[in-house]
């Protein structure tokens, strides 16, 4: 239970400072007033497991946090971003906003301690799509007595380095593996060949002709003969399902997957859902880059044909001036706005740099727009080849230049400065693109906004300037610890700075009410599924998954735009909005999804992947529950399971009587009782609020 | 080192009915419970529906309203190059006001065509954001203020939404949100709030005190299990009505608690209501059809003033905009024309609007197959209080380097969404003395207490 304790009014200058004390160690405030600006001594630091924060407020009533302290340093919060120094020994916060009184206080709370298990399922929900036993058992360090959460966390990097060295699945590999027998080794990468000993289990497209498994096999496996059967277009999101359930990189499934929502390509628009090896030759950018190098990722997605066509440059021609032709300018705008450098001009914190008036600074004008519309021309289609899959042309490999269609005058920079012009060949024109793209991801901006992506997508929503700066740093380095490529964009070292930052590993932390996130809608389902070692009765062990979007508004390869199925600035009205921070993810946590994600996992729980979950109406993936009936006749040892496998050790004793309540109706004198009981545990837990938020 | 003030948002703030705080927002408060007979405790009289349909991504929309007259459409051909629409494919329409009246409409738009002939629907040319009037001279001069992120989607968007775009974000929230807000009691007896979506969150319909109710094409969906076992329902009763000191947690258990209840009332309310007509099973139209399911169960919900949302994405075509523009327009077509039956059928033809809204009009020239983000663009409004027929607005010369043109046939507008919106708002019963809360640049183009149907285009609201 946390309580917040509160010491006398202390009055000081303009300012009535407020402190608070905890067994004694001093909280006071010492603040000086100087050209309108509040100059406050923080108390030093916070001895470790306890969390501080300093507040503010104008009326002694309505106090709002500006700063904190959970064991490391003073730092400033969102949506303030006041700065903390250090002078000598002091730490120092100005406040320049306050016009006239303004009251400070500083609060104290003790921390929170999980066990080590709990410990660890909460690093593999941020880290993978969910816990597994498995993972658990064998996560660096779990058994040991002490030290397993402490700074610099070196065991959760051992999980890390491990999870590297994983054999990558690889989406592409995986669907040539089992679908065309005319597939060949092609020496490209992930290019492999079909294997004869698999079979046909996949559908694919060969010129405008369709192939599908056959069905005997099905009927041979003793299954019903549709248990194989599926439209062209579900072939892409089954191999993803594959790789999210069963992938032993899970790691890199995860990061690809929120690589993935930034360098966003939508089915919506498309008229060629049913092409499956264009568009996970496009997702395994991501995973073949997860812990690669992000100029890598920036350069794969723009010469992909599958983003330039969803992005409509692909065939964008020079400005023809007698026919009133003009570049097009939606990839120049989006792989700014979106992809690299964001609207506004950021300091390495991510907080916005601003002009002589105190105003934010755009990055780009739209002048800028139609200057970089003539870099994006002259990219087509590669040729036609075979052993690949074709449908309305070459969508697989990377883009070609035709000389005649590209702009070769020279450019101007954000900067002021120029390119080019670069010589009219087809090396001058993909030089021309290169450069851009090298001075975009050299741009000032990339490293904290990317940074604040990734952060969103993987451990809390509001991100500390701090937090931002750090991993931005790791970024430019290209190094975490000392370790690393030393290039700037190295991927590994930004993952370690994100998952290995205090931020993101202490404990303490759950004392701020604003830290955490709500958890992506795929990602919770996606959960249940691995903690409760979903089985494959399905002919092929597949995982069919399907249009989940219908469901919860989240589906892989199913954004509804390039805007990905979020905005980072989402708020919704209450309490977030009140405190003026973001939490993106409740942009699609509506009356309908919110509730039809719960449903969902009641079908997964109660029948597997079926019905409007999947594409049969018999469970072509089944939940194996055998562990978790074992301990049925025991409701806390089940509970306690529950609570690291799903909860992270954060469930609430109020939460855990209503649970055991709910499910000792049903007793457990027979096998049926003790798997009501754990079904129904399940899905209550599948309800919780410490279940669909991590913090 | 020392830093300057950080940009926030609420540096910004909108004028809100709700957050009573000055005597001028009470006083305002008050005038709206008068005129509202809030005094009496009932709700506002009689039954008004707005329904917003939103062409996501930018419609093409000088290929949907279209010159006919000679000369004009030599120049429009000329400068829409490559995407120009054959002159004869082209429904002619007739206006008044403008300075030819022979028009086209895009050949997919049949039941548009019809309703504009019986007089239920018009068009509002070049209409756009602004935040003051602004001629050519002024924006090239920079001599007046202009909307932030200009021909940007996620910008645009959300200008339209919050007619504050002045303003990056959603901070200053929707307009209709802030309807809902300030005639909050013009449901008194309503089961959900003013707002319902049928494509989930949107910032048109948050306020600062409201949301949307959201509901999907088979209505409310209802969490399964619960309301058959009392062990069951505490443990999610307990679970939904806990206090969550993390902001996230309890943000997500207030939301849920709500959808659980109320699913459970708009089920009821509308498991009854059969539609007459049968709707196309697209996505526009099994919306529109969900929508009509509401506004037939409108007497058992409680309801007297609704606001709708429906977008349909799709519309950013940089590429293959011939093609796939008149697909989509036959989509809208046909679920508006069995919409517009089915509100026949319910009596409801003179108590429903329906209007669209995009991010931007497109640039007039062409890159090849598609076109660019632009600004201002051509909407319609369908319904019996509209005064149809007619183009309004300024229906703007289509020239490249022409006198709207701000570079590439990108247009200015002419006519500012304030004034569109305002048309909506004042007869859905938003007391002129109002309409700059609603819309809180209003007065830089009109004087909204004198004329709070700056364009004409829809009936007063009678309804006091």
């Amino acid at each position: 239970m946390i309580t917040r304790k509160l010491a006398p009014l202390l009055v000081v200058g303009s300012c009535v400072l407020v402190s608070a004390s905890l067994l004694g160690a001093p909280n006071e405030l010492v603040s000086t007033v100087e050209e309108g600006a509040v100059r406050l001594e923080l108390p030093a630091s916070a001895s470790e497991g306890t969390y501080r924060q300093l507040e503010w407020s104008d009326n002694l009533v309505d106090w709002e946090p500006v700063a904190r302290d959970y064991g490391f340093a003073w730092e400033g919060t969102y949506p303030h971003a006041l700065q903390v120094w250090s002078e000598g020994e002091t730490e120092v916060l100005e406040d320049t906003t306050a016009e006239g009184a303004r009251y400070y206080r500083v609060v104290e709370m003790p921390g929170y301690q999980l066990e080590n298990m709990a410990a660890a399922a909460r690093f593999l929900q941020q880290s993978t799509f969910g816990p597994t036993r498995e993972l658990l058992t064998y996560f660096p360090g779990v058994h040991l007595q002490n030290g397993f959460n402490e700074a610099p966390y070196p065991f959760f990097e051992e999980w890390i380095d491990e999870q590297v060295a994983k054999p990558v699945f690889s989406l592409r590999r995986f669907w040539r593996e089992r679908s065309d027998p005319n597939f060949l080794n092609g020496g490209r990468v992930n290019e492999v060949g079909y294997k004869a000993a698999y079979g046909t289990q996949l559908a694919y497209n060969r010129g405008q002709d369709r192939f599908y498994p056959d069905k005997q096999d099905a009927i041979d496996a003793g299954r019903p003969s549709n248990d194989v059967s599926f439209g062209i277009n579900e072939t892409k999101q089954i191999v993803w399902y594959q790789g999210a359930v069963t992938g032993e990189d899970a790691l890199r499934q995860r990061l690809a997957w929120a690589l993935n929502q930034i360098f966003v390509v939508g089915e919506s628009g498309s008229n060629q859902l049913r092409a499956v090896e264009r568009y996970i030759s496009f997702y395994d950018i991501f995973i073949n880059n997860a812990f690669g190098n992000f100029r890598d990722i920036l350069g794969e997605v723009t010469w992909h044909p599958n983003m330039g066509y969803y992005l409509t440059y692909v065939d964008n021609r020079v400005e023809n001036p007698i026919a009133g032709i003009f570049p097009d300018e939606n990839y120049a705008r989006e792989v700014m706005q979106l992809f690299t450098i964001g609207l506004w001009e950021l300091n390495q914190d991510g907080t916005h740099k601003l002009d002589v008036n105190g105003e934010s600074i755009p990055t780009y004008s739209n002048e800028d727009i139609t200057e970089f519309a003539k870099v994006f021309t002259g990219m087509r289609k590669a040729y036609r080849r075979s052993n690949i899959e074709i449908i309305g042309g070459n969508y697989v490999d990377p883009m070609r230049i035709q000389v005649s269609w590209h702009d070769y005058t020279q450019k101007t920079l954000l900067d002021g400065t120029t390119m080019g012009p670069f010589p009219q060949t087809q090396q001058g024109a993909k030089d021309e693109i290169n450069a851009l793209l090298d001075h975009l991801f050299n741009h000032p901006n990339t490293a904290p906004f990317i940074s604040r992506l990734l952060i969103q997508r993987l451990t809390v929503s509001n991100p500390s300037p701090n937090y931002i700066h750090d991993v931005a740093q790791a970024f430019i380095d290209g190094k975490f610890n000392g370790k690393g490529t030393g290039r700037r964009g190295d991927m590994l070292a930004v993952t370690k700075a994100i998952l290995l930052h205090p931020e993101a590993r202490e404990t303490t932390l759950a004392s701020d009410d604003a830290h955490g996130k709500l958890r992506e809608p795929l990602v919770r389902l996606m959960h249940v599924a691995r903690a409760f070692d979903i089985a494959s009765p399905q002919t092929y062990g597949l995982f069919p998954f399907d249009q989940l979007q219908l469901v919860f508004s989240q589906s892989p390869f199913d954004s509804p735009s390039v805007f990905n199925f979020y905005l980072p600035e989402y708020q919704p009205i209450g309490d977030i909005l009140d405190r003026d921070i973001y939490a993106p993810e409740f942009e699609i946590s509506t009356d309908v999804t919110s509730i039809s994600l719960a449903n969902a996992i009641y079908r997964l729980v109660y029948e597997g992947i079926a019905d409007e979950i999947g594409r049969r109406s018999y469970s072509q993936g089944t939940l194996d529950l055998t562990y978790q009936i074992a301990l049925a006749d025991d409701i806390d040892a089940l509970i306690d399971h529950l609570d690291v496998m799903m909860t992270a050790g954060r469930l609430t004793d109020e939460n855990r009587a209503a649970i055991a309540a709910a499910v000792e109706v049903f007793g457990s004198n027979s096998y049926a009782a003790r798997l009501a009981r754990v079904r129904r545990a399940v899905y209550l837990f599948a309800l919780l609020p410490e279940f669909n938020v991590i913090y | 080192m020392k830093k300057s003030r950080q940009f926030s948002r609420r540096e910004f703030i909108v004028r809100n009915c709700a957050a009573v705080g000055t005597a001028s927002l009470f006083s305002s408060l008050l005038s709206l419970r008068l005129t509202a007979g809030a005094v009496s405790g009932s709700s506002l009289p009689g039954y008004k529906a707005l329904v917003c349909l939103f062409l996501a991504g930018g419609n093409d929309s000088f290929n949907m309203l279209v010159p006919r007259q000679l000369a004009a459409y030599d120049e429009y051909k000329r400068t829409r190059s490559t995407l120009a629409l054959p002159v004869d494919n082209l429904l002619p329409l007739e206006s008044a006001g403008q300075p030819y009246s022979e028009f086209g409409l895009h050949p997919s738009l049949t039941a548009l065509k019809s309703l504009y002939d019986q007089g239920n629907a018009a068009f509002l040319s070049n209409v756009g954001t602004l935040i003051e009037p602004t001629t050519l001279q002024q924006y090239k001069n920079k001599e007046t203020k202009r909307p932030v992120g200009l021909f940007s989607h996620s910008d645009e968007q959300v200008h339209w939404q919050t007619m504050v775009p002045q303003v990056r974000g959603a901070g200053p929230k929707g307009w209709a949100g802030r309807m809902a807000d300030c005639m909050h009691q013009a449901n008194e007896t309503g089961t959900i709030g003013m707002n319902v979506s049928l494509s989930g969150t949107n910032v048109l319909q948050t306020g600062r005190d409201t949301v949307p109710y959201i509901t999907g094409t088979n209505g409310a969906v209802q969490l399964k299990g619960y309301g058959f076992d009392p062990a069951l329902d505490m443990a999610v009763d307990t679970a939904l009505s806990n206090h969550y000191r993390n902001l996230y947690q309890k943000t997500l258990a207030q939301n849920n608690r709500k959808s659980v209840d109320t699913a459970i009332a708009f089920t009821e309310a509308t498991s009854d209501v059969q539609l007459t007509e049968t709707f196309p099973s697209t996505y526009t139209g099994s919306r529109l059809a969900a929508i009509a399911r509401v506004l037939g169960a409108r007497g058992t919900l409680g309801m007297n003033r609704q606001i709708f949302f429906l977008k349909k994405g799709g519309w950013d075509h940089h590429k293959e905009v011939l093609i796939k523009q008149s697909d989509m327009f036959t989509e809208l077509n046909d679920a508006i024309e069995s919409f517009w039956k089915e509100l026949g059928h319910m009596g409801l033809q003179d108590d429903v609007v329906l209007f669209t809204a995009s991010d931007f009009g497109r640039t007039l020239t062409s890159n090849g197959l598609g076109s660019d983000h632009a600004w201002g663009g051509n909407h319609f409004v369908i319904g019996g209080p509209v005064r149809g027929g007619k183009i309004y607005g300024q229906y703007p010369v289509l020239k490249s380097g022409g006198p709207n043109d701000v570079g590439r046939g990108r247009l200015l507008p002419t006519t500012s969404v304030d004034a569109y919106g305002a048309e909506m708002a004042s007869w859905f019963g938003v007391p002129s003395s109002e309409l700059t809360t609603v819309f809180p640049n209003a007065a830089n183009f009109f004087d909204p207490v004198s004329t709070p149907h700056p364009l004409g285009m829809l009936e007063p609201n009678l309804l006091i």
